[in-house]
């Protein structure tokens, strides 16, 4: 039954949407806009990417957030394919390197030379169309099986948090591969032979043969794939799959073979799409692709990630209103302007707000699932005393000193990344790792955060502290207001949300001159105590301090403090009865309510205190980079650092300094690169292929492992009984 | 598959990925170059320009090398390190080195902000560094020169971002996109005298800073001037879409301000929406003559190597006519040298060789003196020409824009196979005007 008030709501939504298409269509301006062929293009492209998601969640229950960069890929294979007659390969393993390693270590002259592997396969020169295709889709094939095979299945029943994290992974990992052989600028695609880009003009709209091909084609697909779901034995058995998993195993149905057959299904149409839209648009590069998930998530949510038919109307109508807005910002004085020109990013705003929208009239949008077997969210042990008393001022001790005394600049530096990694992780930990809130914009929060530092202490000359603490507040107030779905939806629906969250952020706030200050930037007077630029040097009780290079370890030690502070203030939270009601309603919120606690004020909570440590990462970015720059907070740098902290452990205080050991620029990459040589453009490979093996292997992350290691190892050496579970 | 198995995978994977990375195998893009067997050009007269420029007097590079730090986003524009090396070998090979030492290029990439961090950090910390030279920064470029401010001289081959023009603490021989902008927008004013003007341009902090920059100027004789922002990666779909937004059919000029993909875009949809640039001019930045236009116009069976009508902007010249005495040809034949001749088409690949090369001028100038005081004091005291840019140079002459000391941007024109100058060389357009607001 419906509540009244949503009745109202829906109808009004469906009334207005009606209405704003019907003046469209009337207005002799914006008529040919809506209609155009590069609006319905771009809903071709959103539309590729949105079916294939639909075709992933009805077969495994996955929101594939990576299907973007499998059409990217796929596009990537063809047009090189066609251009040279090369099938690239991913970078693999080579069990013949360490012995080449180990050989070089001792030969200076490096001339021991084992065979690498290939880095393509030749096909003997530039392919044809059809040849090229046939084989791209069989890479489609193979990429959907080895997805389900390596990654999606062994995480069957796994939580939601697994499952998104998985294909963030994969998302990474497909692009790492592609920047690896390719590098980011884009690659041209030679064009379809069979269509030109010569105008059709259909009366009411005109467009090119390849956009009115690609338009038909997605049509086409939606009904095959609507006729092979509703009128096959396969469609029907993957539907019962999806309804009660049980049910269907005792049928003698495979949810296995039926989830592995439709990923190979999506990896197709999605590949295929790809393929055509890359060849339209002449070129293909690593980026655009990947990013059109979120309207393409945006369009399958509409559809209830059941109806193929509203999917693809959705995508068109998110790929037409774009030359719209663009046209209303040209043409029409009351849209609004940032400085002299129309705010950017207004495009994005709208899948947001048709999100937000469907998610308040259905609740929770994700058709559910029976499944055979549930995973627990990772443990999450409570900061033991003596880890806060002891343990930790220990090793926050140890690592003060090591930075004034041993640590030489190029690791101060990366401590300093791992320090603010840390905070930004342990922002992570409170909403996902103890509510089991899926927040994918970590920073979009930080971004509000720097940004508004930068706001006051340069614009209105407020002295430090002061902004810190005021823009981490703001942050925090921020964090209530994106809270407010969360009290109505949870897991992967509310990851969809957050994500939007952050894309709208990067494009409709940090672009905006009126915040970034355009040429002028978003300066940030660092206090001259704590600005890494200073070279610092000198003795105390007879102990050099300092190595007299930059960067000022002062500034390390500032950002181990800040992080410091606030790991103390979440290992209280944890400990706290606050703590153990948002484990409760992590676990089960109805059993939570049941026992008297406030779901609600217990989620929003979280939120606010989640936001408001983001805030305190970007200020702290802000304050040690001496402004607040969009490029260190897009939606690409919140995924990975959700992934960073994902793959330290999720759940666990510990886990937040893992994760802020592995982020960019952090101790690990640093170790990695100084110290073993690894090329730096490894590092997107490796996090890439780390993050898929830990979703699907360790999902209680890095710090959880090393904690048992350790608690297994203590009692062998002193050969006493293990004693389980316990305090972090 | 089991927890074990997972992990046994997992450290397999990782630790065999990370010693084929140790072990060095040459499969990156950057890496596949294959010397070009038609790299023949007359290296003895590049030789003789370049010791000219230089001043270098020396035989022969031998001894303890000379070190320049080159940052610059590798990752992202691995043509930019081939460039640098390429300008540092034939230096070392043929043109006597720094007074007889050779030089060395050490490597940073601005991959990541936090990079730009951590490689002013390496270049300021290290002694053996004797200036910093930024390529092209993508990312970290504030980060960068605040690390270095004060402790090395910092020279920019091929400004990209807003950081790069407004930042004193850096020095540029060109005044890239911004200066590309100023000069199209003279041009457009004063040679086509436009009425009715789009600007397609990426929608940046640089599109937006570059695009307010230029809007005075397009407008100062009353044209009506309409900018068209477009995200920097944008589709075909997305450009046509925008260009279908200010009516481009009916304005008499279009400014293509965008990245290489987006002139594919751009030509793609005028194609579409009927636009034909003998009519209605085109003017385009440097990007719109790479190689993957070129490719693209072949991809298409069209018989023009670039798009047909469209004017394009230099820095005095033009890589398809070039030009001996300014050492044009000589940027161009020592990228042939390197088996990569094709880069002479690539943005801010010869403003890199250049760049190097005018870098090693300053340090033959300074001796055995290469202190920060000296080498700044020549960097920013230089008056030009510069190696392949036109014109003389001014250093902090610009109140906004404080790196930029170049003040001439050319314009060619592609029609029906012929490629005719319209500004060149000592023709080129003054843009010192517009740099300085009190004066433009």
């Amino acid at each position: 039954m419906i509540p009244p008030l949503l009745r109202v709501t829906r109808r009004i939504a469906i009334a207005s949407l009606a209405t704003v298409i019907v003046v469209l269509l009337a207005s002799p301006t914006y008529r040919p806009v809506f209609l155009g062929g590069p609006g319905l293009a771009q809903g071709a492209l959103i539309a590729a990417i949105a079916l294939g998601i639909v075709v992933t969640y009805r077969g495994s229950g996955v929101v594939n957030l990576s299907n973007g960069a499998i059409g990217m890929y796929a596009a990537y294979v063809y047009a090189e394919l066609r251009s040279k007659g090369n099938l690239f390969l991913p970078p693999l393993p080579n069990p013949l390197a360490p012995v080449e390693g180990i050989v070089h270590r001792f030969s200076p002259s490096r001339s021991f030379d084992l065979p690498d592997i290939p880095t393509s396969v030749s096909f003997g020169g530039p392919m044809t169309f059809w040849p090229a295709l046939a084989i791209t889709l069989l890479v489609c094939v193979l990429l959907g099986l080895a997805l389900h095979r390596l990654v999606f299945r062994p995480l069957r029943g796994a939580p939601p948090l697994g499952t998104v994290v998985a294909s963030v992974g994969v998302l990474v990992l497909l692009q790492a591969v592609v920047l690896r052989r390719f590098s980011v600028s884009p690659h041209t695609v030679k064009s379809i032979p069979f269509v030109n880009k010569t105008r059709v003009n259909l009366g009411f709209t005109a467009l090119t043969q390849e956009q009115a091909f690609v338009v038909l084609l997605v049509c086409a697909l939606s009904v095959a794939l609507w006729l092979l779901y509703q009128r096959t034995s396969f469609g029907m058995a993957t539907r019962a799959a999806a309804e009660n998993e049980r049910a269907a195993v005792t049928l003698g149905l495979s949810p296995d073979i039926l989830a592995a057959a439709n990923l190979v299904i999506s990896a197709v149409v999605t590949g295929l799409l790809g393929v055509f839209v890359a060849s339209i648009n002449s070129n293909v590069d690593p980026l655009v692709l990947p990013a059109l998930v979120v309207p393409a998530v945006c369009a399958a949510l509409v559809g209830g990630f059941e109806s193929f038919a509203v999917t693809v109307g959705a995508s068109f109508l998110l790929g037409m209103h774009v030359p719209v807005i663009q046209t209303l910002g040209i043409r029409e004085p009351w849209f609004p302007h940032a400085g002299m020109f129309p705010v950017p990013g207004v495009e994005t705003v709208i899948p947001l707000f048709v999100i937000g929208l469907v998610l308040f009239l259905r609740g929770e949008a994700l058709p559910g699932r029976g499944t055979t077997d549930t995973s627990p969210l990772p443990e999450s042990p409570t900061p033991g005393r003596t880890s806060i008393l002891v343990a930790a001022p220990a090793a926050i001790a140890v690592t003060a000193v090591a930075t004034i005394v041993f640590l030489s600049p190029d690791y101060r530096a990366a401590l300093s990344n791992s320090m603010i990694g840390v905070v930004a992780c342990l922002s992570v930990v409170v909403i996902t790792g103890y509510v089991g809130q899926l927040s994918l914009a970590p920073m979009a929060f930080a971004g509000i955060g720097a940004f508004l530092v930068s706001a006051l202490s340069h614009g209105l000359g407020w002295p430090f502290p002061i902004p810190l603490l005021v823009a981490t507040t703001c942050a925090g107030i921020v964090g209530l207001f994106v809270a407010l779905p969360s009290l109505r939806i949870r897991g992967t629906s509310l990851a969809i949300v957050t994500l939007a969250f952050g894309v709208s952020c990067e494009r409709f706030v940090f672009s905006n001159s009126d915040v970034n200050g355009g040429l002028d930037g978003a300066p940030v007077p660092t206090p001259r105590l704590i600005d890494q630029s200073r070279a610092v040097s000198g003795r105390f009780l007879g102990v050099s301090l300092g190595d007299g290079h930059q960067p000022n370890p002062l500034t390390t030690l500032f950002c181990l403090a800040l992080a410091s502070l606030v790991a103390l203030l979440v290992a209280n939270i944890r400990r706290s009865n606050t703590g153990r009601q948002m484990l409760a309603v992590r676990s089960n919120e109805r059993a939570a309510a049941a026992a008297g606690i406030n779901v609600a004020g217990t989620k929003a909570l979280a939120f606010v205190i989640s936001a408001t440590i983001a805030g305190v990462a970007g200020s702290l970015i802000a304050y040690r980079s001496g402004g607040a720059n969009q490029e260190r907070f897009t939606y690409m740098e919140g995924l990975l650092l959700f992934a960073f902290a994902y793959l330290g452990g999720i759940s666990r205080i510990s886990g937040a300094v893992a994760g802020g050991a592995l982020v960019s620029g952090g101790i690990v990459l640093t170790f990695a690169q100084r110290t073993l040589g690894v090329p730096e453009e490894f590092g997107l490979l490796l996090g890439g292929v780390g993050l898929v093996l830990a979703a699907a292997g360790n999902p209680e992350g890095i710090a959880a492992s090393l904690s048992r290691q350790l608690a297994s190892f203590g009692p062998r050496i002193l050969g006493r009984p293990r004693v389980r579970g316990g305090s972090e | 598959m089991t927890t074990k198995r997972l992990h046994r995978l997992a450290f397999i994977a990782v630790a065999s990925l990370a010693l084929a990375a140790c072990s060095g195998s040459s499969d990156s893009a950057s890496s596949d170059s294959t010397k070009s067997t038609d790299a023949t050009s007359d290296t003895s007269a590049t030789s003789t320009w370049v010791r000219t420029y230089t001043g270098s007097t020396a035989d022969s590079a031998s001894g303890e090398p000379i070190r320049i730090g080159f940052a610059t986003s590798s990752d992202l524009l691995p043509d930019g390190v081939t460039a640098a090396d390429a300008a540092a070998s034939f230096i070392n090979s043929n043109a006597g080195g720094v007074n007889g030492r050779p030089i060395e290029i050490v490597h940073c990439n601005l991959s990541t902000p936090e990079a730009g961090t951590t490689c002013g950090t390496q270049f300021a910390n290290d002694p053996t560094i004797s200036i910093a030279v930024v390529g092209q920064a993508l990312f970290g470029a504030a980060d960068f020169y605040k690390a270095v401010d004060g402790k090395k001289p910092v020279f920019t081959a091929s400004p990209t971002g807003a950081d790069d023009f407004v930042s004193d603490v850096t020095t540029s021989y060109t005044g890239g996109a911004l200066g590309a902008s100023f000069g199209i927008a003279h041009f457009i004013v004063n040679d086509l005298a436009a009425k009715n003007i789009a600007v397609l341009i990426t929608d940046d902090v640089a599109g937006r800073g570059g695009f307010a920059a230029i809007q005075p100027i397009l407008g100062m004789k009353g044209a009506k001037v309409t900018p068209v922002f477009v995200p920097p990666t944008a589709t075909a779909p997305q450009v046509e879409s925008a260009l279908q937004a200010v009516n481009v059919t009916s304005v008499d000029t279009l400014i293509v301000g965008v990245f290489e993909q987006g002139c594919i875009a751009a030509y793609d949809a005028l194609k579409d929406l009927g636009v034909d640039a003998t009519k209605t001019n085109v003017v385009a930045v440097k990007p719109c003559i790479g190689p993957k236009v070129q490719q693209h116009m072949k991809d298409l069976g069209e018989t023009s190597v670039v798009p047909n009508g469209w004017y394009f902007n230099g820095f005095g010249y033009n890589p398809f006519t070039g030009d001996a005495s300014s050492g044009f040809d000589a940027v161009k034949a020592i990228l042939e040298s390197s088996g990569k001749g094709e880069l002479i088409y690539t943005v801010s690949t010869d403003e890199i060789v250049s760049g190097i090369v005018t870098m090693v001028k300053h340090l033959v100038a300074a001796g055995s003196d290469l202190s920060l005081a000296t080498l700044e004091t020549s960097i920013k005291g230089f008056t030009g020409p510069a190696m392949a840019i036109a014109g003389p140079q001014k250093c902090g002459a610009s109140p906004i824009f404080k790196s930029i000391c170049a003040s001439r941007v050319s314009i060619d024109r592609y029609l029906d196979g012929t490629w005719s100058t319209v500004h060149g060389g000592a023709d080129s357009i003054d843009v010192s005007p517009y740099l300085s607001p009190a004066k433009g």
